[in-house]
Protein backbone atom coordinates (compact mmCIF):
# COMPACT_ATOMS: atom_id res chain seq x y z
CA UNK A 1 0.00 0.00 0.00
CA UNK A 2 2.75 2.41 0.78
CA UNK A 3 4.37 1.70 -2.55
CA UNK A 4 1.41 2.51 -4.40
CA UNK A 5 1.46 6.28 -2.41
CA UNK A 6 4.96 6.79 -3.27
CA UNK A 7 3.74 6.18 -7.07
CA UNK A 8 1.15 7.70 -6.61
CA UNK A 9 2.71 11.39 -5.16
CA UNK A 10 5.57 10.58 -8.10
CA UNK A 11 2.63 10.79 -10.54
CA UNK A 12 1.31 14.06 -9.20
CA UNK A 13 4.64 15.41 -9.08
CA UNK A 14 5.32 14.60 -12.46
CA UNK A 15 1.89 16.03 -13.75
CA UNK A 16 2.51 19.37 -11.59
CA UNK A 17 6.10 19.65 -13.16
CA UNK A 18 4.60 19.16 -16.21
CA UNK A 19 1.98 22.06 -16.13
CA UNK A 20 4.39 23.92 -13.55
CA UNK A 21 2.17 23.79 -10.67
CA UNK A 22 3.11 25.42 -7.48
CA UNK A 23 2.52 22.03 -5.94
CA UNK A 24 5.56 20.80 -7.47
CA UNK A 25 7.56 21.23 -4.95
CA UNK A 26 6.10 20.35 -2.09
CA UNK A 27 4.57 17.30 -3.59
CA UNK A 28 8.37 16.56 -4.62
CA UNK A 29 9.53 17.02 -0.81
CA UNK A 30 6.63 15.18 0.81
CA UNK A 31 7.65 11.92 -1.10
CA UNK A 32 11.33 12.51 -0.06
CA UNK A 33 10.79 12.99 3.16
CA UNK A 34 8.37 9.95 3.45
CA UNK A 35 10.44 7.61 1.67
CA UNK A 36 13.19 8.02 3.95
CA UNK A 37 10.80 7.95 6.91
CA UNK A 38 9.92 4.44 5.58
CA UNK A 39 13.67 3.82 4.79
CA UNK A 40 14.67 3.90 8.69
CA UNK A 41 11.46 2.43 9.26
CA UNK A 42 12.89 -0.94 7.55
CA UNK A 43 16.09 -0.14 8.64
CA UNK A 44 14.85 -0.31 12.45
CA UNK A 45 12.27 -3.36 11.89
CA UNK A 46 12.85 -7.04 12.72
CA UNK A 47 13.14 -9.07 9.50
CA UNK A 48 12.72 -12.99 9.41
CA UNK A 49 13.55 -14.99 6.34
CA UNK A 50 11.01 -17.51 4.90
CA UNK A 51 12.04 -20.10 2.43
CA UNK B 1 25.15 24.95 -25.15
CA UNK B 2 21.69 25.33 -23.82
CA UNK B 3 20.36 22.65 -26.35
CA UNK B 4 23.58 20.79 -25.03
CA UNK B 5 22.46 20.66 -21.81
CA UNK B 6 19.11 20.02 -22.50
CA UNK B 7 20.34 17.11 -24.63
CA UNK B 8 22.06 15.74 -21.66
CA UNK B 9 19.52 16.21 -19.26
CA UNK B 10 17.13 14.07 -21.72
CA UNK B 11 19.60 11.63 -21.98
CA UNK B 12 19.87 10.66 -17.95
CA UNK B 13 16.16 10.55 -18.21
CA UNK B 14 16.09 8.40 -21.00
CA UNK B 15 19.21 6.49 -18.99
CA UNK B 16 17.47 5.73 -15.86
CA UNK B 17 13.79 4.30 -17.53
CA UNK B 18 15.79 1.29 -18.86
CA UNK B 19 17.62 0.57 -16.22
CA UNK B 20 14.79 0.66 -13.91
CA UNK B 21 12.68 -1.28 -16.67
CA UNK B 22 16.02 -4.02 -16.87
CA UNK B 23 15.96 -4.18 -12.99
CA UNK B 24 12.33 -4.94 -12.58
CA UNK B 25 12.26 -6.84 -15.61
CA UNK B 26 15.26 -9.47 -14.60
CA UNK B 27 14.09 -9.74 -11.15
CA UNK B 28 11.00 -11.28 -12.34
CA UNK B 29 12.40 -13.56 -14.70
CA UNK B 30 14.48 -14.96 -12.34
CA UNK B 31 11.92 -15.16 -10.20
CA UNK B 32 12.96 -12.45 -7.78
CA UNK B 33 10.32 -10.14 -6.31
CA UNK B 34 11.65 -7.01 -5.67
CA UNK B 35 12.75 -6.61 -1.51
CA UNK B 36 11.35 -3.28 0.09
CA UNK B 37 14.53 -1.39 -0.11
CA UNK B 38 14.89 -2.33 -3.62
CA UNK B 39 11.76 -0.59 -4.39
CA UNK B 40 12.23 2.31 -2.20
CA UNK B 41 16.05 2.87 -4.23
CA UNK B 42 14.13 2.80 -7.52
CA UNK B 43 11.48 4.87 -6.30
CA UNK B 44 14.42 7.14 -5.03
CA UNK B 45 16.01 7.12 -9.20
CA UNK B 46 12.36 7.69 -10.30
CA UNK B 47 12.58 10.97 -8.20
CA UNK B 48 16.19 11.84 -9.53
CA UNK B 49 14.57 11.41 -12.79
CA UNK B 50 11.69 13.96 -12.01
CA UNK B 51 14.09 16.57 -10.83
CA UNK B 52 16.15 16.28 -14.13
CA UNK B 53 12.68 16.14 -16.29
CA UNK B 54 11.60 19.52 -14.31
CA UNK B 55 14.90 21.00 -16.34
CA UNK B 56 13.51 20.66 -19.80
CA UNK B 57 9.61 21.12 -18.55
CA UNK B 58 10.84 24.68 -17.33
CA UNK B 59 13.44 25.51 -20.91
CA UNK B 60 11.21 27.97 -23.05
CA UNK B 61 12.58 27.71 -26.63
CA UNK B 62 15.77 25.92 -25.52
CA UNK B 63 16.77 28.96 -23.05
CA UNK B 64 17.31 27.36 -19.95
CA UNK B 65 16.90 29.63 -16.41
CA UNK B 66 19.80 29.36 -13.69
CA UNK B 67 16.78 28.59 -11.08
CA UNK B 68 15.70 25.88 -13.19
CA UNK B 69 18.62 24.47 -13.69
CA UNK B 70 19.56 24.77 -10.15
CA UNK B 71 16.32 23.15 -8.99
CA UNK B 72 16.29 20.68 -11.28
CA UNK B 73 19.53 19.29 -10.39
CA UNK B 74 19.31 19.33 -6.66
CA UNK B 75 16.10 17.81 -6.60
CA UNK B 76 18.23 15.08 -8.62
CA UNK B 77 21.11 14.89 -6.35
CA UNK B 78 19.14 14.52 -3.19
CA UNK B 79 17.05 11.76 -4.73
CA UNK B 80 19.84 10.06 -5.57
CA UNK B 81 21.49 10.50 -1.95
CA UNK B 82 18.36 9.13 -0.64
CA UNK B 83 18.61 5.88 -2.83
CA UNK B 84 22.31 5.73 -2.39
CA UNK B 85 21.48 5.65 1.30
CA UNK B 86 19.71 2.54 0.50
CA UNK B 87 22.32 0.65 -0.27
CA UNK B 88 24.39 0.59 2.64
CA UNK B 89 20.92 0.06 4.32
CA UNK B 90 20.16 -3.17 3.20
CA UNK B 91 23.78 -4.49 3.40
CA UNK B 92 22.61 -3.56 7.38
CA UNK B 93 19.56 -5.10 6.95
CA UNK B 94 20.88 -8.29 5.11
CA UNK B 95 23.80 -8.41 7.86
CA UNK B 96 22.13 -7.49 11.44
CA UNK B 97 18.68 -7.60 10.97
CA UNK B 98 17.52 -11.06 9.86
CA UNK B 99 18.32 -13.93 11.69
CA UNK B 100 18.33 -17.51 10.29
CA UNK B 101 16.55 -20.93 11.69
CA UNK B 102 19.35 -23.16 12.80
CA UNK B 103 18.10 -26.65 11.85
CA UNK B 104 14.60 -26.27 9.82
CA UNK B 105 16.63 -25.16 6.95
CA UNK B 106 19.84 -27.81 6.91
CA UNK B 107 19.25 -29.70 3.57
CA UNK B 108 19.39 -26.25 1.66
CA UNK B 109 23.30 -25.58 3.22
CA UNK B 110 26.19 -26.52 1.36
CA UNK B 111 27.93 -27.16 5.19
CA UNK B 112 31.82 -27.24 3.64
CA UNK B 113 31.24 -24.51 1.92
CA UNK B 114 29.15 -21.94 4.24
CA UNK B 115 31.98 -22.50 6.77
CA UNK B 116 34.66 -22.25 4.96
CA UNK B 117 32.79 -18.93 3.13
CA UNK B 118 32.21 -17.67 6.75
CA UNK B 119 36.20 -18.28 8.04
CA UNK B 120 36.89 -16.58 4.76
CA UNK B 121 34.95 -13.25 5.01
CA UNK B 122 35.22 -13.25 8.99
CA UNK B 123 31.37 -12.86 9.48
CA UNK B 124 29.54 -15.41 11.57
CA UNK B 125 30.04 -17.75 14.65
CA UNK B 126 31.31 -20.63 14.68
CA UNK B 127 29.20 -22.08 17.40
CA UNK B 128 26.20 -20.80 14.85
CA UNK B 129 27.97 -23.03 12.11
CA UNK B 130 28.22 -26.02 14.53
CA UNK B 131 24.66 -26.24 15.09
CA UNK B 132 23.52 -25.75 11.81
CA UNK B 133 26.13 -27.98 10.20
CA UNK B 134 26.55 -31.12 13.07
CA UNK B 135 30.19 -32.27 13.02
CA UNK B 136 33.32 -30.90 14.97
CA UNK B 137 33.60 -27.37 15.23
CA UNK B 138 35.75 -25.62 13.36
CA UNK B 139 38.68 -23.51 14.84
CA UNK B 140 39.27 -20.32 13.40
CA UNK B 141 42.97 -18.82 13.35
CA UNK B 142 40.68 -15.62 14.77
CA UNK B 143 39.85 -17.15 17.59
CA UNK B 144 36.08 -17.82 19.13
CA UNK B 145 33.61 -15.44 17.05
CA UNK B 146 30.79 -17.17 19.22
CA UNK B 147 27.91 -14.65 19.37
CA UNK B 148 29.29 -12.27 16.87
CA UNK B 149 30.65 -8.85 17.06
CA UNK B 150 29.24 -5.43 15.67
CA UNK B 151 31.35 -5.12 12.68
CA UNK B 152 30.97 -8.88 11.93
CA UNK B 153 27.37 -10.09 13.74
CA UNK B 154 26.30 -13.92 14.11
CA UNK B 155 24.61 -15.81 12.08
CA UNK B 156 25.34 -13.91 8.36
CA UNK B 157 22.56 -15.03 5.77
CA UNK B 158 24.79 -14.09 2.89
CA UNK B 159 26.00 -17.33 2.57
CA UNK B 160 23.07 -18.74 2.95
CA UNK B 161 21.15 -16.99 0.51
CA UNK B 162 24.41 -17.37 -1.99
CA UNK B 163 24.64 -21.10 -1.42
CA UNK B 164 21.19 -22.14 -0.42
Amino acid sequence: MDYAIFMLLLLLALVASWRGHALELPLYLITVVWVLAHLIGEMTTPLALSF
Amino acid sequence: MAQIYLLAVTLNVWVLVPILAAAFGAQLWMGEPPCPLCMIQRIALMLAGLGLLRIPFRARSSVVTCSAAAVGQGMAIIAALLGGVGWPASLYVVLHRIRLPDRRERRHVDCKRLARWRQASLVGDNDHDRRVCGGRRRQSPFGDRRGGSPLAPAGNPVEYLLFK
